[in-house]
Order: structure tokens, then sequence, then C-alpha cells
């Protein structure tokens, strides 16, 4: 169980004094929540970013200046420039891209996949799904870090190899819990309707378990995203994601690492930049939780 | 001979929801050395936030808001951590309602009890032992070593309820507050306890404030009856009065609701109405609603305890 | 039980085939990199091809593999010629001590936030806790670790920032791991915190509390041994499953540190292409994993259920 979750669940007890639900929507007491407000804007400002990043962008993210080396910030360059001569504050508008689109393919891999996964495999059951689960026993043995590792080991860096190392190590788990919720639904009586109806088996699993098991599968999404952002970035970090001279928010921060000592603002800015997008999601996904479900969070 | 214990205009307030919600309002009575005293009321009346407000546990969102408690000429109310430590279980008990919930789970009786005595006398662990060893066996336990070794989920609920008697006892307490021992136990052992009870308050010269909701067990046991009505005192007095005349027309009506298996009386009497249940500041007499004898007076009015020895708080008191 | 038990052992093995054959599907064929870019004639080629079994059919190779590794063989390095075993001999014990450090150093700072939180519960210590186990959850373990180099090592100059010191004894070993313990044992905290709080909550709204205050106990001796002992048991059951997860922070942490523990080796091995060696880490980590999720698995199962995986 990821970390967030397990702080989640154990975060979220109800308060001594008896607890009074007042008779607002959902919608008006997500309203009122300012930290969701606030963070909320948060994110939208960072996809914003990752969208347009390349129009609002001050200068070329490719482009040294000689002689500005290791500039602090100033006027000129926001965030100063690295060790080329690029301007900092460029590279990480054009950066928010590709770590966005990072997080956004893993969690399409493994919650889109996990899904669909996760629900055929509840409902046809057998050597099928036995199977299934021994294959993601193996998978899970593995950290997903590790089997991104490995498939960076056998194709080489790049992007493609992270997210579909990451995507596939989250998958399992996702898929697992679609389905346990799927095969609860499975038992229903509406399912038994259905198949007495001879309705083919794939109509079943999508038109009429699958919308039964979508908020579990939204839930699960809005929860692993950061980690798959820290884990993308932490690959690039690691000099397995996107290479130099792409400009990546994990890579900038290794590159930044070596001349830590007297150009700082390398590391800080995205950093910065990482942290507060993970922050602002965690804490968005809480009120958000806690403004459609006050009771259970 | 002045009261050991006085409980003078206390107010409790819980908030709930952000308002405060009045659990108790300015209620008053004493009790005096050796004196065995009941307090009756209806669930909600306010009978167990009495117990716990005269030992200072009321826990957030409730909160003491007026009023003293005065123990042996100390107010309780003011008194500092340490001094209230030093008289909570060792001069004052409590035995809790249910005794089953009041035994940690984890710990072994035989260590709950030992610590009380650890921490209130200075006394080595043998001697310490055989303390508990003997408050264990004059509650009746047959096989106190036994009992000490076991853990609380090990015994059963007469067994429990016993446990916790003792262990409210073994400082030799100058008052108890017994918060309605009886009712989560069934009726042999309600007798038994009962039973019990007497003889040790009888040896001890105890005295006792006894909360229960039956009128009938309170005024078997004790000389002087607080009658509680929605977190407010409607009468006080001896029991003789109070059973013989009562003023007051709840405590009529309480009467005439106990069941007396002598009397075969059909239908069985209830009072009309139900209790306040949310306890919000009401401006006249809270039990106006319900009783036969109201007055335009009392809807206003908040009536004021009035009376000669035996008080009630009533503007058209039964004569 | 057994089952569960048993059943890490063809998963294990299908691993350590998925492992093998990536390593072999390496579009840049592995005997370049053994000659390290230098041009290489037919012969030397083959030579150094059949040297390493790499003209052998992969289930041969894969074969005699496994039949080496099951005697502790697990080849030899392409870059330096050690023995692999030996290599992960070297850096294996220098990640468990970052492990159990790190685990030190988590409950040293998240047992007193817990209970802090708990006994101040809903006032503004307890928002101000959890909000730091907000931000902790949410600060990746790579930055908080350049971030800690840069402010103890590079601007406050008070703390190394590389290496675990173990030549310099106990006391160098102590201060150099210092900060690579704090690192990881911070990523920790927020979860234990969490656990401990609500479980300490949970047990001082008991009747059995209030009732061991009326008996004139004093407070601090009621939380200690009254609450404190149910409170703590699921923090217990946490480490468990918190290992896993400690597994791969090390990665980083020793990376970054420099400590040449298990993370540092994997990742040069990768960035080498040295494939015995990335082959006896994965598989070693991958092992560590396995057991550490399946000790988990018996472990929470039986004594929370809240915790149950399936």
């Amino acid at each position: 169980m990821r970390s967030a979750e397990m702080a989640e669940t154990v975060l979220a007890r109800p308060i001594a004094a008896p607890f009074v639900t007042t008779e607002r929507s959902r919608l008006e007491r997500a309203l009122s929540d300012r930290l969701l407000i606030v963070t909320g804007v948060v994110i939208a400002v960072y996809v914003l970013v990752g969208l347009i990043g390349p129009l609002i962008a001050p200068q070329n993210p490719y482009t040294s200046h000689p002689g500005f080396n290791f500039h602090p910030p100033n006027g000129h360059f926001l965030i100063g420039t690295d060790k080329e001569g690029r301007d900092v504050l460029s590279r990480l508008l054009y950066g928010a891209r590709y770590t966005l689109l990072g997080a956004f393919g893993v969690m399409a891999i493994a919650a889109l996949l996990g899904f669909v996964y996760g629900l055929i495999t509840a409902y046809v059951g057998g050597w099928f799904d036995s199977l299934s689960m021994r294959l993601f026993d193996v998978i899970l043995s593995f950290p997903p870090l590790v089997l991104a590792i490995i498939l960076v080991a056998t194709f080489g860096p790049g992007l493609y190899s992270v997210i579909i190392g990451v995507g596939i190590g989250y998958l399992p788990a996702i898929a697992r819990i679609i389905r346990s919720e799927a095969m609860v639904q499975s038992k229903q009586q509406y399912v038994a309707a259905a198949e007495g109806l001879g309705f083919s088996p794939l109509r079943i699993i999508f038109k009429h378990i699958m919308p039964n098991t979508t908020s579990q599968i939204i839930v699960q999404a809005s929860m692993n995203l950061p980690y798959a952002i820290i884990d993308i970035a932490g690959l690039s970090f690691l000099g397995f994601g996107i290479q130099p001279p792409t400009p990546d928010w994990g890579g900038m921060l290794a590159e930044g690492q070596r001349d830590l000592l007297f150009a700082p603002w390398l590391v800080i800015a995205p950093a910065a930049a990482i942290t507060v997008l993970v922050l602002a999601w965690n804490i968005f996904g809480a009120r958000l939780r806690r403004a459609v479900d006050p009771k259970r969070y | 001979m002045g009261a050991l214990l006085s409980v003078e205009d206390l107010s409790v307030d819980f908030l709930i929801d952000g308002t405060p919600v009045p659990a108790l309002d300015r209620i008053s009575f004493s009790i005096g050395r050796g004196e065995r005293m009941g307090l009756v009321g209806e669930s909600g009346s306010g009978k167990s936030v009495t117990a716990r407000a005269i030992l200072g546990l009321i826990q957030p969102p409730g909160q003491i808001t007026h009023g003293a408690v005065i123990f042996d000429g100390v107010d309780l109310r003011r008194a500092r951590d340490h001094a209230l430590n030093d008289i909570r279980g060792k001069r004052i008990a409590l035995i809790p309602q249910d005794a089953s919930l009041a035994l940690n789970p984890v710990l072994r009786v035989g260590d709950q009890m030992d610590e009380i005595l650890a921490y209130h006398f200075r006394l080595p662990a043998g001697e310490r032992r055989r303390k508990c060893v003997e408050a264990l066996r004059r509650m009746g336990l047959a096989d106190p070593e036994r009992v000490m070794n076991a853990y609380g989920s090990q015994l059963s609920g007469g067994m429990k309820q016993r446990v916790g008697i003792a262990m409210a006892l073994v400082c030799d307490p100058e008052i108890l507050i017994a918060d309605d021992p009886t009712s989560a136990v069934d009726v042999t052992i309600q007798a038994q306890i009962l039973y019990e009870f007497r003889a040790l308050t009888d040896r001890l010269g105890l005295a006792v404030l006894f909360i229960s909701h039956d009128l009938r067990v309170v005024s078997t046991l004790c000389s002087r009856i607080v009658v509680l009505y929605a977190g407010q005192v409607a009468e006080v007095g001896s029991v003789d009065d109070l059973l013989g005349h009562p003023r007051h027309p709840y405590t009529l009506a309480l009467l005439k609701c106990s069941p007396n298996v002598a009397l075969r009386v059909n239908p069985l009497p209830m009072v009309p109405g139900a209790s306040p249940d949310s306890l919000r500041a009401l401006p006249g007499c809270r039990f106006e609603p319900r009783c036969p004898r109201a007055l335009a007076r009392c809807a206003v009015e908040a009536p004021t305890l009035r009376g000669n020895g035996q008080l009630a708080a009533c503007w058209n008191p039964l004569p | 039980m057994s089952v569960r038990v048993l059943s890490i052992i063809p998963v294990l093995f299908v691993a350590s085939i998925l492992i093998f054959v990536a390593m072999r599907v390496v579009p840049g064929d592995p005997v370049t990199v053994l000659a390290e870019g230098s041009p290489l004639s037919v012969e030397q080629r083959q030579a150094l091809s059949h040297r390493y079994h790499l003209d052998q059919p992969i289930v041969t190779q894969y074969g005699l593999w496994i039949a080496n590794a099951a005697r502790g063989d697990l080849g030899l390095s392409l870059k330096s010629n050690r023995p692999v075993s030996q290599i992960l001999g070297e850096s294996l014990p220098r990640t468990l001590l970052l492990l159990v450090g790190g685990f030190f150093v988590s409950l040293i700072i998240s047992i007193p936030l817990g209970i802090a939180a708990a006994l101040r519960e809903g006032r503004w210590v307890d928002q101000a806790i959890i909000s730091l186990t907000m931000f902790l959850l949410s600060i990746p373990l790579f930055i908080s670790c350049v971030l800690a180099i840069f402010i103890f090592a590079f601007q406050l100059g008070v703390l190394p920032s590389f290496g675990t010191g173990e030549e310099g004894g106990i006391g160098s070993l102590f201060v150099h791991m210092l900060l690579p313990w704090t690192t990881l044992g911070l990523a920790l905290v927020a979860v234990q915190t969490a656990t401990l709080r609500a479980g300490l909550v949970d047990v001082l709204r008991q009747e059995y509390i209030v009732m061991a205050q009326s008996r004139g106990l004093p407070w601090a001796h009621v939380v200690r041994r009254h609450a404190l002992r149910s409170a703590l048991v699921p923090v217990v059951t946490l480490l468990g499953l918190q290992l896993s997860y400690m597994i791969v922070g090390s990665v980083f942490v020793d990376y970054i540190f420099g400590l040449g523990g298990l993370g540092t080796v994997l990742i040069n091995a990768v960035n080498f292409r040295d494939l015995p060696v990335v082959q006896g880490t994965v598989m070693v980590v991958a092992t560590f994993f396995a057991l550490a999720n399946l000790g988990v698995d018996l472990v929470a199962s039986r004594l929370d259920p809240r915790y149950a995986i399936r």
C-alpha cells in the first residue's frame, strides 16, 4: 500500500466532538475549502505551463549564452543560467511538459490498462485469472524503479523506457484493486441478469461492471500520480530518463547537483518545481476526497 | 458536622458543532461523612456527567463552566493536578457504570490494582499485593490470586464489576461515587452487589454517592436522594420525605412509574412525553411540557430550589 | 500460509529469467562494451564472445548462470573483473547499515511527534504536525538528499557528503552516515507518525484511560503504561511494510551519498552495461524485496486485518 494511502487512512479519524454534517452539497463544501482552491489553482497552473510552456518561455532553452555561464538570478535570466549558459527559467518551463507527459504516460499504462485488465480478469476468472495473478506476483517482486532500470539497461535510456517501466511496475497493484472490486460486482444480481439475457461478456464487463468501478479507479489514479511524478523525476535524475540537452526537471537536478556549491539555484529551481507540484497534488487530493465524502475522509 | 463533599452551582457545557449545550445547569447538593446519598435521573439527565465533573474528568468537548466542588474544604475545580491526583483514587473513588470497559485489556488485573497503591502509598511490593488480594476477597471473589494474574477479558461480567469495586476501595477512600454500578449486570448479581455495598459501607463508614435511574434501588441503600431532571436538580431530601410526600411532580411521576410487583396496576403508569433531547437553554422549567401541574409561570420563569429540609425546584409543588 | 512462502521461489525464478533475457536483448551488444569501444578484429570478437559464453544459445547461457549462481558464483564484473559475489558481499553490508540506521532515525523522530500530536489532538501542535507529515510525504527522496547535502555539507559545512566513513572508525562512520540515515528516515516519518497518532488517539478515547485517571494516576504514567503499549503495535507492523519502500529509497540515498552499497553498484553497472553485475544486483534486490513483502504479508495479516493486502 502506498504511503499516502496509508497516511490518509490513518490520519482521517472522526474527531472527538459528535460530528454533525450540515446539508451542504459536495460542490459547496469543495468550493468553500480555501486550501482546496489554492492547490487546485496551483495544479492548473502547472498543467497550463505544461501545455504552453514553450510559448511563454523568455529564451530558447537550448541556446547557450557564452560568457554567462553560472550566472546567478538577475533581471535578464530570472533564475540564472546553468553551466552551458542556458536560461534556467526557460528550461524549467519547457521541462514541465516532460514531467507531466511522463506522469500521465505512466498513469495511462498503469491506470487505464490496469483498469481494463483488472475488469477482464475478474470477470473471466479461471486459468487466465490465475496466470495473471502469478504474472503480477512476478512483476510485484520488483520495485517499479528497478523494473524501469532493467528496461533502461535493455533498451537504453529515454522517456519511453522510463514510462513503460514505471507504468508496468504500477499496473499490477492497480489491476488487483480493480479486480477485487470487479469481482465483488460480478457476483451481484445485475450481472447474473445480464448473463441471463444473453449479453456478450465484453458488453457486460464494459457496460455494466465498469461504471461501478470508475470511482475506485479515479481514486487510485489520483493517489498514485504524485508517485509517478517522483519516480520519473528520480529516474531522470539517475540519468536513465530524458537525456540532456532536453530540459527535464530530474535531469536538471542531476546536472545541478554537481555544481551545487556555487550555483545552488540550479538545484533549487527544479527541486521546488517538483516538490510544489507533488505537495499541491497531495493536499488537493486529500481535500477533494474530504469534500466528497466527509465521513470517510 | 460540615459536609464532606459539597457541589455548589455546578454547570457543565458540551460544545456540539460550535454551540454550547448545557449538560448540567447549576446543580447543588452536599454529602456528609458516612452519608449515603442517591442521585436519581433518567438517561440524559446528567448523572454520569456529575460523577465525572466531581472528579475533574470532564474532557473536551465538555467543560465545567461554573460552580465549585468542595471536598473537605478544598475546591477541586481550582486544585492543581498534583493535589487532584492525590485525592482521586485515594480519598474519592469512582466505580464505573460498565466495569468491562474500565479495565485495560492489555494489562493484568493485579498490575492495575498494584499501581494504584504504588502511587498513593509508600508500601513495599509484598504489602501492596497483600492489600489487593484482601480487597478482592472482601468483594467475594473466591480465588483472588488467579484474578490478580488474569487479564480483563478472562473474567466474567460480574467478576469484572467486583474487581472495579475492589479497585475503588483498595485505598480506603472517604467517599465512593458509584456510577450506576448495577445496571450493566444481571439481576442476581445486582442484588449481590447491593448487599455487599451495604455491608461494606456500614462497616467502613464510607460516604457514598449512588447514581442510578432506579429509584427503588436507591431508596433501599441511601438516606438522602437528589432527583435530577434534564441537567437540573428537581428535588432533594431524605428518603422518607421523598417517598412519603414528594413535592416535585417529576419525583411523584418517577415513583408511580417504578414497577412495584406487589401493586398490579393496569395500565402501567408512564410519564407522558419525552425528556428534552436537545438540552438547549430553555427559559422556563424544563419539566413544564410534561407536567400535569404546570402553571403559566412555569413556561416562562425557571424555578429555584425552595423549601425547608426537603427542597424542590417547582412553582407549584405538591403540598 | 506455506503456499504463500513457497510461491516466492517460482516468482524469483521467473524473475531471474526475465532479467537474464532482458540483458541479452541489448541492442548494443556486450562484446562491444567489453572492448570498451576499441575496434576488434573478428578473432578477438570471437574469443571474447566465447569467453563470456555469448556464442551459446540463450538457454544454455541461462543454465550456466543459474548453475553457477546456485554455487554462489555470479560471474565476473565486465568492468573490474572481480567476482560479482565479492562486489555484492562488500556492498550489501553497507546497504544494510543504511537501512537499519534509517529505521532507527525514523522511529526516533516519529514516535515523539506521534505522541505529541495525539496528546494535543485538534490543537495547533497537532495541526502543525499533520501539516509537517504531509510535507514530508511530498518531498521526493532524491530531492531531500540533495538539499541535505546543500545545507549541511556545503552551507554549514558540518557534515560530510560522501562515503560511509568506515575507514575512520566508528566516530567517522557515524558522522558520515548521519545525513544518509536522516534523509532516508525522514521519508518514513510521515506514515509512522500518522499511524502512531491515530492509534494513540483511539486508545486515549477508551473508558479505561479515564478510569485510570480517576484513580489518581499521573497523566504521564497513564499515557506511558496504559496507552502507548497498545498504540505502538500498529507501528511495528508498519515497519515491515515500509521495508520494501526503504529498499528502493536506499538505492537513491546510496548513490547520491556515494556510500558504495547496492544502489551505487547497480547504477554504475547499468551505466556501464556491466551485465553480470546488473543481473546479480537486481536479483539480490528482487529477493530482498520479495522476502520483505512476504514477511509483511505473513505478519500483517496475522496481526492486523486493516493491512491485509488481499
